[in-house]
C-alpha cells in the first residue's frame, strides 16, 4: 500500500497529466514490443559473448527515488535493497541472521540490545563502515525520515558506540518487534561521511546511493532502467556471483509477460506480472514461478467499512456483510487463484511466530447466506418490497482492472443478501481524500501490507491514535475500542514471546468479532524468473533481499 | 421528382444500414424483456468460449457476455442519443444567434466557441468526467461538451449565408419578431446540413463514450461496450471473444451511422435530386 501510496502522488498532478502519461505508456509500450522483437534474442547472446553475467529484472510502476532511507514505495525498495545492507538478514521462519552484525545481544530486562559489527566492511566508496554509520542511520536518518522509522525506532533513545565495531541501541521499553525491522529494506546503513551536515531529504544520495551492499550504482536512465555494478569489495567472499543487475520499467503489462517470456527479461515479482498471465507462464517451459519470498510483506486484501456511519455501526449489519462475501470465489476468479481465506487481522505468515490463531469467528462457512440474512433481520433491516433492504455504495481503490472486478463481484454478493449496492470508481488522488480525510464512504476496497511485525504493519488500522485525517493507509474504519487499543499497546512492549502471542490471540478475537473489516484473502504474489536463474527468492522479503547468491547459467 | 425518403431508400446500403440501426435499437429497448438477467450477475463458469451453453461465452467473472452487449447498447447509444441531441441544440442556438446578428455578438461567441476548439477533445472529455466522477450522466455531459463547437460553426456559416436572402428581408419588413425568423423562416431552410452533422456526431458520441469506457471512466453500475474491451484486453491472448464481440459491436453500429449520415447527405442535396 505504500507503494501505492507514492506512486499515486506521481501521477496526482491531476488526470491531465494521467492521461498524457497512459498515452506515453502507449508508444513506449509500442516502441518496447518491437525492439523486443528486433532485439530479443540478440541481447543476451551479446552478453555472454563478453562473459559479463548479465541479470535484467522487472521493476514496476516505475522508480521515483532510489533513497530507500526516504521511501518504502515498491520501486525503491525493489532497486535500492541490493545496494544497502543491514544489520541482519532474516530466514523463512523469520528468525534474525547475521549480516552487517555478526551478533546481537538483548539484556534481560529488554532495554539494550548490543549489535558486534563485521570488521572490514567498507562502503561502495572505500569508507569503512563502523557503529558511527549505525547511530547517525537509525537516529538521525531513519527515525526522521523513513515512513516506518519512527514506528520501528519509537523506543530507541539512544545509540552508544563504545568502539568502532560495537553498537549499543538504548531503549526506553521494550521493542520486540524491532528485531525484525533492520533488514536492508527496512533500516538501510547509509554513510555518515556523505550525508552529515546535509539536508538528509534533498541529499544527492537519492539520485545515486552509496551503501555496502553487493551491488554498486552505475546509471540511471528515468522511466527505462536502472543499471548496476558488481560490488569487488563486498564483504562476502565470492559474492554477488553475477556481474552486473539492470532493472528496467516497461509499462504496458502485457509486453512485460512477453518480455519474460522471451527471456529479454529474467526475474519479475510482485505485481509486475498480471494474475491471469502468470498462470499462462506457470505453463511456458523455460519459466519458474513461486509464491515464496513475500512472507514479511503479506499483504491481505479486506473490505473496510465506515463505521460511523449508520447502519455501519451496528455490528450485525458488518458481520452479515462479511459473511455475504465468498472468499474462494474472489480469489479463484478476481486474484486467478492466488491467494488463500483470510481469517482475521493478522496474517497466516504469523503462524511462525506464533503470533496468529485461527481460533477466530470464522465467516467462512456454508450457510454463509443464510446467516447473513438472519443477522439482518436481528440488525432491524428486513427485506422491503422488492426484497431490498438497503442500498450503499463501495469504493474499490483505484488500483487496477481487479478491484473493479471485485467491485462488481461484491455487488452481486450483496445483491444475494438484499442489499442494493452501487460502485464508485474515481481516481487516486478522489479515492485517497475521500476515504482518508473526509471518510465520506460507506465500504471501500482495498489492501494492506502485514510487514514483518504487527506493530508496523496491523497497529495503524485498528488502533485509535491512527485515527488521523489526512494520514492514509491507518484506520479509516475509525473503529476502537479501549480494550483493542490495551491489547496493541501491551503487546508492543512485551517482551516474552508466548505472552505477546496470547495478547495478539485476544486481539484478533475482539477485533474478528467486531468485524470492522472483512479479511477477505492473502494475496500472494508471485515471482517469474527464467530457469537460468538461480537463487532470486531465498529470504522471505524475497525480491528485497539483496541479490547476493543471485546466479544465472 | 421523388421524396427524400424514396431517394434515401434507393440506395441499398443505407437501406440495410437503417435496418441494422433498427436492430440495434430494438434490442436494446426490448433486451431487458428478450434477456432478463443483469449483466453483472455471476452465472457460470469463467472464459466459457461462445456458442456453448452462452451464445457469446462469459467472462472473467462468468457473466455472460451477450447479456453485457445488450446492456451494453443501451448505455452506449443512451448516451450517444443524450449527448448528440443536447450538442445539436446548444450547438444550433449559439450557431445562430452568432450567424443572425454577427458583430459583436458573433465575435464573442466564436471566440468561446474556439476556445473549446483549441482544447484536444478526448482530453478534455476525460477532464470533465473524471471531475464530475463518472456517471451516465457525466459521461453524457462531457461528450455534449466536447461535441457542440463544429455544429455551432456550420449553423453559422448557414445562417450568414441566409440572412441577406430576400426571404428573410422580406420577413424582416414585415416587422416579424427574430425570434420568428431565425427559428421558423431561416433555421428549416438550414435543416439538411443539420441533420447529416447530427447523425455523424452520434457515431461519433459512441466512439468517444467508448475510449472513456476503455480507460476506466465509465459508470461503475453499467455495462457499456468500450468497458467491455478494457475489461477483457488483458485477456486478449487467452480469451479472445472478451475484446472482439463489443468491438465488432462498435464497429458495426458506427458504420452503420455513417453510412446512413452518408446517404441522408445525398438524400437531402437538392443538386442530386433527378
Amino acid at each position: 500500500m505504500e507503494s501505492f501510496a507514492k506512486n499515486s502522488a506521481a501521477f496526482s498532478s491531476g488526470l491531465l497529466g494521467n492521461w498524457s502519461t497512459d498515452r506515453r505508456q502507449v508508444l513506449k509500450a509500442l516502441v518496447g514490443t518491437s525492439a523486443a522483437l528486433v532485439t530479443g534474442a540478440g541481447f543476451t547472446g551479446i552478453a555472454s559473448a563478453q562473459d559479463t553475467k548479465t541479470v535484467v529484472a522487472l521493476v514496476q510502476p516505475d522508480i521515483s527515488t532510489l533513497g530507500q532511507y526516504l521511501s518504502s514505495a515498491l520501486a525503491t525498495s525493489l532497486v535500492a535493497s541490493k545496494i544497502y545492507d543491514g544489520l541482519l538478514e532474516y530466514d523463512f521462519d523469520l528468525k534474525p541472521k547475521p549480516s552487517l552484525a555478526e551478533s546481537f545481544e538483548v539484556s534481560e530486562d529488554g532495554l539494550t540490545v548490543t549489535f558486534k559489527l563485521r570488521p572490514g566492511v567498507v562502503f561502495h566508496d572505500g569508507k569503512p563502515f563502523t557503529s558511527a554509520d549505525v547511530q547517525f542511520s537509525i537516529l538521525e536518518v531513519l527515525k526522521n525520515f523513513h515512513p516506518r522509522g519512527s514506528i520501528n525506532f519509537k523506543e530507541v533513545e539512544a545509540i552508544e558506540t563504545p568502539d568502532e565495531l560495537t553498537a549499543v541501541f538504548k531503549l526506553a521499553k521494550p521493542a520486540p518487534y524491532m528485531i525484525s525491522a533492520l533488514s536492508g529494506y527496512e533500516a538501510p546503513m547509509v554513510p555518515k561521511h556523505l550525508f552529515e551536515g546535509t539536508d538528509i531529504r534533498d541529499n544527492e544520495q537519492a539520485n545515486a546511493p552509496i551503501g555496502t551492499g553487493p551491488f554498486k550504482f552505475v546509471e540511471w536512465r528515468r522511466g527505462q532502467f536502472v543499471r548496476l555494478e558488481k560490488n569487488e569489495n563486498y564483504w562476502q567472499p565470492g559474492l554477488p556471483k553475477i556481474d552486473r543487475l539492470v532493472f528496467r520499467y516497461i509499462p504496458d503489462a502485457g509486453t512485460r509477460t512477453a518480455a519474460i517470456e522471451s527471456g529479454e527479461v529474467q526475474v519479475a515479482g510482485f505485481g509486475a506480472v498480471f494474475y491471469s498471465d502468470v498462470r499462462h507462464l506457470e505453463t511456458v517451459p523455460g519459466m519458474e514461478v513461486t509464491q515464496k519470498g513475500y512472507e514479511m510483506i503479506s499483504p491481505v486484501v479486506e473490505a473496510h467499512f465506515n463505521t460511523k456511519r449508520a447502519p455501519f455501526d451496528q455490528v450485525k449489519v458488518r458481520q452479515a456483510i462479511s459473511y455475504a462475501l465468498d472468499r474462494q470465489f474472489i480469489i479463484d476468479n478476481v486474484w486467478f487463484g492466488f491467494g488463500k481465506p483470510a481469517t482475521g487481522p493478522i496474517s497466516s505468515n504469523f503462524a511462525a511466530t506464533g503470533l496468529y490463531t485461527s481460533d477466530v469467528r470464522n465467516y467462512n462457512v456454508p450457510d454463509r447466506v443464510g446467516q447473513a440474512k438472519k443477522l439482518l433481520d436481528e440488525a432491524g433491516f428486513p427485506e422491503k418490497e422488492g426484497g431490498i433492504r438497503f442500498e450503499m455504495t463501495i469504493d474499490p481503490t483505484p488500483y487496477g482492472e481487479e478491484w473493479r472486478r471485485f467491485g462488481e463481484y461484491v455487488i452481486q454478493a450483496l445483491n444475494t443478501i438484499g442489499i442494493k449496492a452501487s460502485m464508485r470508481y474515481e481516481d487516486v488522488p478522489t479515492w485517497l481524500k475521500r476515504i482518508y480525510t473526509d471518510y465520506d464512504y460507506d465500504m471501500m476496497l482495498s489492501w494492506i501490507s502485514n510487514l514483518a511485525d504487527p506493530v508496523t504493519g496491523i497497529h495503524r488500522e485498528y488502533h485509535s491514535n491512527s485515527i488521523r485525517p489526512g494520514a492514509v493507509f491507518v484506520n479509516a474504519t475509525q473503529w476502537s475500542t479501549p480494550e483493542t487499543d490495551a491489547l496493541m499497546d501491551q503487546a508492543a512492549n512485551e517482551k516474552d514471546p508466548a505472552r505477546r502471542a496470547e495478547l495478539y490471540h485476544q486481539f484478533q478475537k475482539l477485533v474478528v468479532e467486531a468485524a470492522p473489516t472483512i479479511w477477505i484473502m492473502e494475496l500472494q504474489f508471485s515471482t517469474v524468473t527464467s530457469d537460468r536463474v538461480k537463487d532470486a527468492v531465498v529470504s522471505p522479503l524475497g525480491l528485497y533481499a539483496n541479490f547476493a547468491q543471485l546466479d544465472i547459467v | 421528382m421523388s421524396t427524400t425518403a424514396e431517394r434515401f431508400f434507393r440506395n441499398k446500403t443505407a437501406a440495410a444500414a437503417t435496418l441494422v440501426i433498427g436492430l440495434i435499437a430494438v434490442v436494446a429497448v426490448a433486451g431487458p424483456f428478450l434477456y432478463p438477467h443483469d449483466p453483472f450477475a455471476v452465472l457460470a463458469k469463467p472464459f466459457e468460449p461462445p456458442f456453448g451453453t452462452y451464445p457469446l461465452g462469459t467472462d472473467v467473472l462468468g457473466r455472460d457476455v451477450a447479456a453485457g452487449l445488450i446492456y451494453g447498447a443501451r448505455t452506449s447509444l443512451t448516451i450517444a442519443l443524450v449527448a448528440s441531441l443536447a450538442a445539436l441544440l446548444a450547438g444550433t442556438l449559439v450557431g445562430a444567434v452568432s450567424g443572425y446578428y454577427g458583430g459583436i455578438v458573433d465575435d464573442v461567441l466564436m471566440r468561446c466557441t474556439e476556445f473549446f476548439q483549441t482544447i484536444p477533445t478526448f482530453l478534455f472529455a476525460v477532464v470533465i468526467v473524471a471531475v464530475l466522477t463518472p456517471s451516465i450522466t457525466s459521461i453524457a455531459i462531457g461528450v455534449a461538451f466536447v461535441s457542440w463547437p463544429p455544429v455551432a460553426r456550420l449553423v453559422r456559416a448557414e445562417f450568414m449565408s441566409m440572412r441577406e436572402r430576400e426571404f428573410v428581408r422580406a420577413a424582416e419588413c414585415l416587422g416579424a419578431p427574430d425570434r420568428q425568423i431565425l427559428f421558423q423562416h431561416i433555421l428549416p431552410n438550414c435543416l439538411a446540413p443539420i441533420i447529416v452533422m447530427g447523425s455523424l456526431m452520434v457515431a461519433q458520441a459512441i466512439l468517444l463514450e467508448s475510449a472513456l469506457s476503455f480507460l476506466g471512466l465509465s459508470d461503475g453500475s453499467t455495462f457499456s461496450w468500450g468497458y467491455m474491451i478494457g475489461a477483457g484486453r488483458t485477456f486478449l491472448r487467452s480469451a479472445w471473444w472478451l475484446c472482439t464481440i463489443p468491438g465488432l459491436a462498435i464497429l458495426i453500429t458506427v458504420l452503420c451511422i455513417n453510412i446512413i449520415g452518408e446517404a441522408l447527405n445525398d438524400a437531402l442535396n437538392p443538386l442530386l435530386k433527378d
